[in-house]
């Protein structure tokens, strides 16, 4: 078999988290050669963060993202970098990580040019009729080899008729990230830090639209995040949405002043990795934070009625709360007064994932070589 | 409700047509929008159907940049008139843009004509993917749909284009001479093989039409294929002349698979010069799959016409599908 030429394609803080495992794992196999595509805002901040070099990211082979414009503006650049692409480089195989509106224009436009394109963390659907038409069911769709994160992942893409030899169970790469980084991020002792205790605190992570961009729904978020800091110190990561959506309602003032709630900047990898295993809860709605969780055996509370990690939930270390802060607070003070048994993990998340995602490349090179 | 409808090529347009009509019969506020490649803008008031109040010229050399140009073009629409519903058709790079720029803004998208893609065709099955509401022509859509486990959100709805295309009046005059037809307007434009079919055409010693919109004629002129006598490279037909010329025609040869189905209601032999995108047709023996090639195209053009007739039965529809769609909405 000749060398595999692949683009990996990534646009935001999740998804080069992702490509970093993956990005090694094919550096380091002669079978091929990757091209680290980067698809999001503002590439020169970027490549100078924590985030990139905790994360061991080569700088990109290729700029395709832009920075400036309306949403739509910004993802037709995209779209016309990621055909320049797939045109004039010709790679063999397109890797999208991640299901953004970004990622959906790469895989539509390259949908039916000859590289295999293929979608890692594939099959991520929220019960209900809003997964079928999701972003990441619409990616599925366009690819042409499918890599499931988990069990659920992988017997739904069956089910919507993908065939056994376009789809392949490998495990969240956020596995292999996590395990890769692990070490240094014990070392780190993050949560020492900022001044808060090992599995005496918990982490709070929120970033979803629906939570973030709603002034009833974010109201509902702080009150729960205030009514958890009476049993234990909360932390909460401050993204740049969320402070502004805290200014502009004039809510910061809540985040600020409550005597166990403690703002934490958000950071590198591996500073992130350190708070997030020293936690005794995570409080979050967002997916990576739910698998990353789940995989360092810290119980997760969901702020939202479903979710597309069903895996996390089934395993047992994920409960959707919502925002009923009953139900939150209930399950905090269990936590709070109870060990926590850190139950079995789903299967292959065992940080293999991007070993598995490049098996199964060499597999469909060689059944394309057959053909 | 509000429902915006965005239609990209000839056939996008006849097909939602009918709907548009049915829309507009009952009491919802209906925007056509309509994207086309550039040149095609003028023949859009001539034909017999919904005018659209808001209309984009493409003149983008390549996917990319065309669906970026609807993207860019749309989303501000969107955002500006929130419809309840985008509704779309086929798998155009209008269709696609549209249905982005739906996805951006969070508007539910329904796609006419939904799961009638081959296997191959990727991005008609993205944009099934993408509707809440899914409209498909016959029942062999819905199983297609069911496969990829979407059925719950299908109605069969007919074949509006059905519809439109029997619905367009007999033709003024009838023919002295048999004649033929050509209409290319999609990937046999770019093939080198392009000289082979007008020579195939002048071969076959009848008269030939060839409507040609300003992009067909330019690739004409850009691969030097000369005139020749029993040519006629003509400007673009509206719809209902269209339909009438194919009705009359003794073939019709085309990269459209569209005009390759309308064939098939006006029981007229199509050459495809690309897939149907629908088996049943090639079955039929009306639709007849061919190369780019000067003999292949001779031989079918000269082969007899089926005896069994199309099964209009089956598709026609004259305001029921559309009105199907009306109901199930």
């Amino acid at each position: 078999m000749s060398v595999m030429r692949v683009a990996v394609i990534a646009a935001e803080r999740a998804g080069f988290v992702r490509a970093a495992p993956l990005m090694a794992e094919l550096t380091a196999r002669p079978e091929f050669q990757p091209q680290f595509i980067f698809a999001g805002e503002d590439y020169v901040a970027h490549a100078s963060s924590e985030l990139f070099r905790d994360l061991g990211l080569p700088y990109a082979d290729m700029v395709i993202g832009a920075s400036e414009g309306t949403v739509a503006q910004r993802l037709g650049k995209v779209m016309v970098g990621c055909e320049r692409l797939a045109t004039t480089r010709e790679p063999d195989a397109i890797i999208i990580v991640g299901s953004s509106h970004v990622m959906l224009g790469c895989a539509v436009v390259c949908s039916g040019l000859n590289p295999t394109l293929t979608h890692v963390d594939a099959g991520l659907r929220a019960p209900g009729p809003t997964g079928r038409t999701s972003v990441a069911a619409q990616i599925d769709r366009a690819c042409d080899l499918l890599m499931a994160a988990s069990e659920q992942a992988y017997d739904g893409l069956v089910d919507g008729g993908a065939l056994e030899d376009t789809a392949a169970l490998t495990g969240p790469l956020v596995c292999d990230a996590a395990a890769h980084c692990l070490d240094a991020a014990r070392s780190e002792g993050a949560a020492a830090g900022a001044g808060l205790g090992h599995k005496r605190y918990a982490l709070a992570i929120v970033e979803a639209p629906e939570n973030v961009e709603h002034l009833a729904n974010l109201r509902k978020v702080m009150d729960l995040l205030a009514a958890a800091q009476e049993h234990l110190p909360v932390a909460l990561v401050m993204y740049p949405r969320l402070a502004r959506r805290l200014a502009n309602w004039e809510l910061s003032e809540t985040a600020t002043t409550l005597p166990q709630l403690r703002v934490v900047e958000p950071a590198g990898y591996i500073t992130y990795l350190s708070l997030l295993d020293s936690a005794r809860i995570v409080i979050t709605d967002i997916g990576g934070v739910q698998d990353e969780a789940t995989f360092l055996g810290v119980p997760c509370l969901t702020l939202a009625e479903s979710t597309d990690r069903v895996a996390t939930v089934e395993s047992g270390g994920n409960l959707l709360v919502g925002l009923d802060i009953a139900l939150a607070l209930q399950a905090v003070e269990a936590l709070v007064t109870n060990e926590y048994a850190h139950p079995p993990l789903p299967r292959a998340w065992d940080g293999g994932a991007s070993e598995r995602i490049a098996d199964a490349l060499i597999r469909v090179a060689a059944r394309r070589g057959e053909a | 409700m509000k429902i915006l409808c965005v239609a990209g090529s000839r056939g996008e347009r006849a097909k939602l047509s009918p709907v548009i009509a049915s829309l507009e019969g009952g009491e919802h506020e209906v925007t056509c929008a309509q994207a086309s490649r550039q040149g095609a803008v003028p023949t859009w008031d001539r034909d017999a159907m919904p005018v659209a109040g808001l209309g984009l010229e493409i003149s983008e050399a390549t996917p990319a940049l065309r669906i970026g140009a609807v993207l860019r073009w749309l989303e501000p629409l969107l955002q500006e008139n929130r419809p309840d519903l985008l509704l779309i058709c086929g798998a155009s790079d209008a269709a696609v843009g549209s249905a982005l720029a739906a996805s951006l803004v969070g508007v539910p998208l329904a796609h006419l004509d939904a799961g009638i893609a081959a296997s191959s065709s990727t991005r008609a099955g993205v944009l099934d993917q993408a509707s809440v509401f899914l409209l498909a022509p016959h029942q062999a859509a819905v199983q297609r749909l069911a496969q990829r486990g979407m059925e719950d959100s299908a109605l069969v709805c007919g074949d509006t284009l059905a519809d439109a295309a029997l619905d367009q009046g007999a033709p003024p005059v009838a023919p002295s001479e048999p004649f033929c037809m050509c209409y290319l307007a999609g990937p046999a434009l770019e093939s080198p093989a392009l000289p082979a079919i007008f020579k195939a055409l002048a071969r076959t010693g009848m008269g030939a039409l060839v409507p040609a919109a300003q992009y067909a004629a330019s690739r004409f002129e850009a691969a030097r294929i000369g005139p020749a006598d029993n040519i006629r490279v003509i400007d673009p037909l509206d719809y209902a002349a269209m339909q009438q010329a194919v009705a009359q025609a003794h073939f019709v040869m085309t990269d459209s698979a569209t005009l390759q189905r309308e064939c098939y209601f006006h029981a007229t032999v199509a050459l495809a010069l690309t897939s149907a995108d629908s088996s049943e047709l090639e079955r039929s023996g009306w639709v007849r799959p061919v190369a780019i090639d000067e003999e292949s195209i001779l031989a079918a053009a000269l082969a007899p016409a089926p005896e069994q007739p199309p099964q209009l039965d089956v598709h026609r529809g004259a305001g029921e599908r559309a009105a199907r769609f009306v109901t199930g909405l």
